[in-house]
């Protein structure tokens, strides 16, 4: 759990890219990075149907790219198969995961 | 980007209002956090149709407005809008960045073509393009 203000050390989410496009500023980085958590903590993108599941891995494409989430960004840019929704869902639940221990 | 060129830009579009339109909350928060020192009063349409009534009530200094949305998209705003007002700036901002893409936006009568992430220096540019800070 990180103090107020403070910034974790992330094993799944690049922090300085995050920052980077965040334009430096922490506390704005954290603010969205606590959004991403509430928004997709209860997610399971196996169970999507098309029309909700291209809007959603649509939505974390463009939020992984600017939060520094590389493995689960670069998942997002791959076709999509069953193998591949597979690998996203784990993906995702490695960042989910960190960022609910650590904020 | 540089303190003194954001308080210099800051300067010019205090007191200007541009319009946000987009669909996803986190992405909204994302902009408003990015342009909070920018001196603009932003406006939010979560959707094509809110900005499409929107910009018939107030005549903005700019439109951002992402492609992907549910009720209405960006392209069918863009056209309407375009019915009403030829001159407002109108920016593409958006994670689909192909050259169909950026294409289309232009076909519709979009200004330009920004992708998320947002590179901010790149978006300053573009408001010091369009809008008139003499």
């Amino acid at each position: 759990m990180c103090s107020e203000g403070v910034l974790p050390k992330f094993k799944h989410i690049n922090s300085d890219i995050g920052l980077k496009f965040l334009n430096s500023n922490q506390k704005l980085y954290l603010k969205i990075l606590k959004s991403f958590l509430e928004r997709y903590e209860h997610l399971d993108i196996i169970s999507l149907e098309s029309a909700e599941l291209n809007d959603v891995l649509h939505a974390i494409k463009g939020l992984s790219a600017t939060l520094g989430m590389e493995q689960l960004h670069s998942l997002t840019m791959s076709e999509l198969t069953n193998d591949s929704k597979k690998k996203l869902k784990e993906s995702l639940a490695l960042v989910i995961d960190e960022l609910k221990s650590e904020l | 980007m540089n303190n003194k060129k954001l308080h210099r830009e800051r300067d010019c579009f205090i007191g200007r209002k541009i319009l946000l339109t987009e669909d996803k909350k986190i992405n909204q928060l994302i902009v408003l956090g990015l342009l909070e020192e920018s001196g603009f009063e932003i406006d939010i349409a979560n959707n094509g149709e809110e900005a499409v009534n929107k910009c018939k009530e107030y005549n903005y200094s700019l439109i951002l407005m992402d492609i992907e949305m549910p009720i209405m998209d960006g392209y069918d705003a863009t056209r309407i809008i375009r019915k009403i007002n030829k001159e407002i700036p109108i920016i593409a901002l958006t994670s689909n960045g192909t050259i169909e893409d950026i294409n289309r936006t232009k076909s519709v009568g979009m200004n330009e073509h920004l992708l998320k992430p947002i590179d901010l220096d790149l978006l300053y540019h573009t408001f010091s393009k369009y809008i008139n800070v003499a």
